[in-house]
């Protein structure tokens, strides 16, 4: 546990001397520009359109973040050959990916977290005070971003950094579209597509599960077996994706 | 009592699927060496005689297609195994946005060092690599002789009883190869067992105990070099001065330029030949006996699988 603790303090330390937290001063920055602007713009209204696209905003980013941080800090471990000199040690491929995702989920809960404070400031400035739904909301953000590093590093394991990249970012988008393509499979009337979205809404991990956007924004909490069903299912891709990553990663050969 | 041997590869191969059709390409085919537990071993080849693919087939880090790996008699990815090895690649690289006690205190974790120990040993390293005062530099700031004594440093630092280093001498300059070759003499002198690969002979022949060249991914020849390396002379180097015109010796070709010779004659040659420049009045100025260097056997072994194409 020691050494999966030591890799992923190694993780967090290189994702912030690589200035991905820089990305949180552009969010802030770029915030409170557009609080200022919308504030003249909307009728009375300007709390929530803040809010609304500051999540967003912290969505995409740490989407963007989740995506692209693990496969360059992985494929840059191979190429330099960093990852060769760790695993000549002690220390199991498995836990190394173990550690490699601990401390790219925490990451990206520091970057998620103070987005989130950053963006609650002008909201509740202009009259949006962000209370437990709001904080539900960003909670589940970190969540569906640990998914979605657990996709990136699964890809990033088989494959190069190109298609891990494109791999990762189309699941990304078929995460967020299989239940509008399930519903349109089903109304289609054609069995095989139905069967077929059927499948890949099922098959594939649901990312829409981690959207409590729509109830931070009327400051409506969802119930809590909501929020534990999501939890417990972003716990159970992120097992699978880890051990499939796992039996993979075993079977690589580093030229 | 027989010691277990440090490592033993016993047949190994490995091929890889290669170009549109997949067929497979030998890099490595039928390697078996023993490598003893306290000795400085050799892994000697050209540019992509299978060296580098050889070690990492014994590190783990690469499957062998057929044959068996075994370190210290156990299976190299058994963490009991490699908690007694240290391995520096060729050209390492390493998270160039820690500094150097950084590095190797994560890699003192990784090798299950505790307590204060955790931080003594790698300042103990750092001074004993000619690095001192650099602990607290971000590796980005190295040069390629500092990242190449650092990466010996976290080869070093869970203190392995057997030490793998591929190509360790590559990017230094004449000052920094001795000192690692010197470092690998002590280490040796310490019980400790090294294994390296190289494709410069005079570091081998200067250091090793015993070595295998590797041809093609093949072991063309392999022991200790006082086996491997014939003791008689080969051929000798003849220099003399002061001959007459026309000096000429039955049977030998020993061009005379000006009253001056020089010319490699066969060991049998070189008595009749100091007796005739004396009769002739000439003066011998030199006689240099040479024997079978490694690069000559190198050579020789390298010719031998070219001309059986």
């Amino acid at each position: 546990m020691t050494r999966i603790l030591s890799i992923a303090q190694v993780t967090w330390r290189e994702a912030v001397r690589d200035r991905v937290l820089y990305s949180v001063l552009f969010f802030a920055a770029t915030l409170f520009a557009v609080a200022g602007v919308l504030d003249r713009m909307t009728l009375g209204q300007s709390g929530r359109v803040v809010l609304d696209l500051g999540l967003a905003g912290i969505h995409l980013c740490g989407a963007f973040i989740a995506v692209f941080l693990p496969i360059t800090l992985m494929s840059r471990d191979i190429a330099r050959k960093t990852l060769h000199v760790v695993l000549a040690k002690p220390v199991g491929r498995t836990a190394y990916l173990g550690g490699k995702y601990l401390g790219l989920v925490f990451t990206e809960g520091v970057i998620v977290a103070v987005m989130g404070l950053v963006l609650a400031a002008p909201a509740a400035v202009l009259g949006q005070v962000p209370g437990l739904a709001y904080a539900a909301a960003v909670a589940m953000i970190w969540v569906e971003l640990a998914v979605l590093t657990g996709i990136a590093m699964l890809f990033a394991a088989v494959t190069g950094p190109f298609l891990a990249g494109m791999f990762t970012l189309g699941l990304f988008l078929i995460g967020h579209l299989s239940r509008g393509l399930e519903t349109l499979g089903a109304e289609s009337g054609d069995p095989l597509l139905a069967s077929l979205s059927r499948v890949v809404h099922l098959g594939l991990p649901d990312l829409a599960v981690f959207d409590f956007k729509p109830a931070a924004l009327y400051g409506t909490l969802p119930p809590a077996a909501d929020i534990g069903l999501a939890l417990a299912y972003g716990a159970a891709c992120t097992v699978a994706l880890i051990a499939i990553a796992s039996l993979v990663f075993a079977r690589r050969d580093f030229r | 009592m027989n010691e277990t041997p440090a490592i033993r590869l016993e047949g190994i191969g490995k091929a890889y699927r290669q170009g549109f059709w997949l067929r497979p390409k030998e890099v490595v085919n039928q390697v078996s060496l023993e490598v003893p537990a306290g000795s400085l071993f050799g892994c000697l080849g050209h540019n992509g005689a299978g060296k580098t693919t050889t070690i990492k087939m014994l590190l783990g880090l690469i499957a062998p297609t057929r044959g068996t790996v075994s370190v210290w008699g156990g299976p190299p990815r058994d963490p009991a195994v490699r908690r007694r090895v240290g391995y520096l690649p060729e050209q390492p690289g390493f998270q160039e946005h820690l500094t150097a006690m950084e590095l190797l205190t994560f890699h003192a974790d990784l090798c299950g060092i505790r307590g204060a120990e955790r931080h003594r040993r790698p300042a103990e390293l750092l001074e004993r690599m000619g690095l001192p005062g650099v602990e607290r530099v971000p590796l980005s700031r190295f040069s390629k002789g500092m990242l190449q004594r650092v990466g010996l440093a976290q080869a070093l630092v869970g203190d392995p009883d057997l030490v793998v280093l591929d190509e360790p001498m590559s990017g230094l300059d004449p000052v920094g190869r001795k000192d690692v070759r010197d470092l690998m003499v002590e280490l040796k002198n310490r019980g400790k067992t090294v294994f390296f690969s190289t494709h410069v002979l005079s570091d081998a022949e200067a250091i090793c105990d015993e070595v295998a060249i590797l041809v093609r991914g093949e072991v063309r020849a392999k022991g200790c070099l006082a086996d491997l390396l014939k003791p008689k002379v080969t051929d000798v180097e003849f220099s003399a001065e002061g001959l007459p015109p026309g000096f000429a010796v039955p049977g030998m070709d020993v061009p005379v330029q000006e009253g001056t010779l020089h010319a490699r004659i066969s060991a049998a040659d070189r008595d009749p030949l100091i007796q005739a420049v004396v009769a002739a009045g000439g003066r011998v100025t030199g006689v240099v006996s040479r024997r079978e260097t490694l690069e000559t056997l190198f050579m020789n072994e390298l010719n031998a699988v070219e001309r059986a194409g």
